[in-house]
């Protein structure tokens, strides 16, 4: 019988992306304390982060900030306890590089807790979230489908309610995702324009949803997906050639012989970022616990090894010592692989000559056309969403 | 399970309620409760005729409740057959002789139930629950509502029904689709700040009106109440704390199209208990300082002061709603009333 750990123990929610083992292990062994991940999809995780607080240490959200505010599910991150917090990338803290687009739902816009108790891009003392790791999304494709399908016509948002795609399209199924990409597929098609494409208004939301359960209904979606794994599984045998996918899924196909291209639409990224967030709940040894791992992410060591599967880490300079100079150049530097790199479980994941689709690090984000956004019509969004689903 | 689990709630909702939203009787309930009493009492004397055309004038009712409350008179052979259309007080085979006295006459006490409201409209009885349960699932998604489900949970006939319907659907609180459903949700931030809009028109030129009959100790006693109480409030004592501001200052006013308008346009405090109930307590200072502020003008006698504040508060209402509501997006399969169906 073994005897239950006398270490720290730090309960960590989020995403099978972001919580996966090589992180896990290492955060033990630097921080000596026991993790237990809670993994979810992005859906229950913030399900459960609304309605059971006291179940999570430490939430590694998505774009739910505002929402784990309102439900008092987080508490403030006193900045006088992070180490690091001013070599956060410009990007997530002041958002210099994404002028012009939904930027309060970029990963500044609710940063800091202001007098009255509201979240806003105006530096304090006090912040909602730590944040860790961003990135953008696009649809994926394989590339020889996409030359017989499209020919040499550019990358295009559109491509995902075209009818030359027919049947061979999926579509990620929680609802802030799939309806931004929706959207910006109809925008770049010319068949709807938006007042704001990251904070759609009910009409708009309305008009986005009929046409997708049109299509839906003539078969035009061959599935859809909550999370990497189901989109791999998708593309590798599900019959899909075409649908938006986060990098670690680019990485995982190639891996197994699927040829995925993460393409550089024209009209621009679905931007992303996440943030660690602390459970209103958590005092004492435990709250000093949490303030420690949240510490370690701005190590640079965590943000190393997501690297590794296509992130961009919040503090990229320290995560740079901790990347090889040529993982350093193909990840961030958008220079072609001097070598074979591995993944962060250590697999091959990019042969030698390889360059990254879209290019490098500040290339890819300054392309962001629209951050993930929990919109002002959110509950009209789900429930409209879900009708959707079940059409 | 999920219609027992419903009930309970429906229980706990009704207990809940303020107590001038007790449970009201049924009209022939009250014809025949009056009568009984009148009979065992004396005050209607054996022999008495009772038409039902009379009676259902004596009550200012129609003439189905009187004939049902008499027919449970006749079971219990209180009274008797005199003819198609009339009864005589006593029991059966007594042989009496028909004395036709006028009613209104007698001291039945039946003005004060006229007076205080009980014998309201069928639809008015069970108008505020239908509203209360269509409005709890508009949040959650779009729902068919089911005249006969609903005929038959409230025991109305469709009549009935139709009135309570078609007074929501006036309120725009619910729609009809093409093929004539009735139908509840989904409910749009811009539906909820649309409430919102109409209630920082209406409320604070209400309050200027209202103020003038607002006795100080009235408005003393309210402003007290909220320096007690908890920081964090549940649907029960949030629903009291606006009570007190909202529906007992604010519609203490004579103008019944005024106060109309107002309350079909109460939907943002529904989204709130629903909050409160199934995500977390809601932090009562900001709302006991907003409030606070309107009290203390009305007791400074600023009536246009208090109407300011009122629609500060308002406002800022609105923007704690909102991100409320946005939190109940992560709910899904929600118990509803059993006449809701969903149909997303």
């Amino acid at each position: 019988m073994t005897r239950p750990s006398r270490l720290p123990r730090l309960r960590v929610l989020g995403t099978h992306e972001i919580l996966i083992e090589p992180i896990r292990r290492l955060a033990e062994r630097d921080l000596g304390i026991v993790i237990v991940d809670q993994i979810a999809d992005s859906m229950d995780a913030v399900r459960r982060a609304v309605t059971a607080p006291d179940s999570f240490d430490v939430y590694h959200q998505w774009h739910t900030v505002d929402l784990i505010w309102s439900s008092r599910s987080i508490q403030p991150i006193e900045l006088s306890r992070i180490t690091g917090w001013n070599e956060i990338a410009l990007l997530t803290k002041d958002g210099k590089r994404s002028k012009g687009r939904n930027d309060n739902d970029g990963p500044q816009g609710k940063l800091f807790l202001q007098r009255d108790d509201t979240l806003h891009s105006e530096p304090s003392e006090r912040a909602s979230m730590l944040p860790t790791l961003h990135g953008v999304d696009a649809p994926g494709y394989v590339r020889s489908v996409r030359t017989r399908t499209v020919g040499t016509e550019p990358d295009s948002w559109s491509w995902l309610l075209d009818d030359r795609w027919h049947g061979k399209v999926a579509l990620a199924s929680d609802p802030s995702v799939g309806i931004i990409e929706a959207a910006l597929a109809l925008e770049a098609s010319g068949q709807l324009k938006f007042h704001d494409i990251g904070n759609l208004d009910e009409e708009e939301i309305d008009s986005i949803v009929s046409i997708l359960i049109q299509k839906k209904k003539i078969g035009h979606f061959r599935g859809f997906w909550s999370y990497g794994q189901e989109a791999e599984r998708l593309m590798s045998r599900g019959g899909v050639c075409l649908q938006s996918i986060w990098s670690p899924s680019v990485f995982r196909l190639r891996q197994i012989g699927v040829d995925v291209v993460c393409s550089t639409p024209v009209e621009g990224y679905r931007g992303w970022y996440a943030s660690l967030c602390l459970s209103s709940r958590i005092t004492g040894t435990v709250l000093q616990t949490a303030y420690a791992y949240l510490n370690w992410w701005l190590s640079g060591k965590p943000g190393a090894i997501l690297s590794r599967q296509g992130y961009y880490a919040a503090t990229p300079q320290r995560a740079r010592s901790f990347l090889a100079d040529d993982e350093w150049d193909f990840w961030y530097g958008g220079k072609s692989a001097s070598g074979d790199l591995v993944d962060p479980f250590g697999d091959t994941c990019v042969r030698a000559g390889d360059i990254r689709d879209g290019g490098s690090y500040e290339s890819r984000m300054a392309h962001v056309r629209v951050w993930n956004s929990f919109m002002d019509e959110q509950n009209y969004l789900v429930r409209r969403w879900r009708e959707f689903l079940n059409a | 399970m999920v219609q027992r689990s419903y009930e309970k709630r429906r229980r706990r909702g009704a207990s809940q309620r303020l107590p001038d939203a007790v449970e009201p009787q049924r009209y022939y309930e009250i014809v025949e409760t009056k009568l009984r009493t009148a009979i065992k009492s004396g005050v209607l004397k054996h022999g008495t005729v009772l038409y039902e055309a009379t009676v259902a004038d004596l009550f200012g009712v129609s003439r189905p409740p009187v004939k049902r409350a008499l027919h449970m008179l006749q079971d219990s052979n209180l009274i008797h057959r005199l003819n198609r259309r009339g009864y005589i007080v006593g029991p059966t085979g007594t042989g009496l002789e028909p004395i036709r006295t006028n009613l209104h006459r007698l001291p039945l006490d039946i003005i004060e139930p006229l007076g205080s409201g009980i014998l309201r409209a069928s639809w008015q009885r069970i108008y505020d629950q239908v509203e209360e349960e269509i409005l709890a699932c508009c949040p959650f998604g779009t729902y068919q509502v089911s005249e006969a489900v609903l005929c038959e949970h409230y025991k109305v006939s469709r009549t009935v029904i139709r009135d309570v319907l078609n007074r929501m659907h006036g309120g725009g609180l619910i729609e009809k689709d093409r093929w004539s459903h009735w139908i509840a949700g989904p409910l749009s931030a811009r539906h909820l700040d649309e409430h919102f809009g109409m209630r920082k028109i209406l409320e604070p030129a209400a309050l200027i009106v209202a103020s003038e009959t607002l006795t100080p100790q009235f408005l003393k006693e309210r402003r007290d109440r909220l320096d007690s109480g908890s920081p964090d409030l549940g649907p029960q004592e949030l629903d009291r704390l606006e009570r007190d501001l909202h529906w007992d200052c604010v519609l203490a006013i004579r103008n019944r199209r005024l106060v109309d308008a107002i309350n079909q346009n109460h939907l943002p405090f529904s989204v709130n208990r629903q909050f409160a109930a199934k995500i977390c307590p809601i932090q009562a200072e900001p709302i006991r300082s907003e409030h606070r502020l309107v009290f203390d003008c009305l007791l400074l006698k600023s009536p246009t002061a208090a109407a300011a504040a009122l629609e500060k508060h308002i406002t800022a209402a609105a923007s704690r709603t909102r991100s409320r509501l946005k939190v109940l997006s992560i709910l899904k399969d929600v118990p509803v009333a059993p006449y809701l169906v969903r149909s997303s």
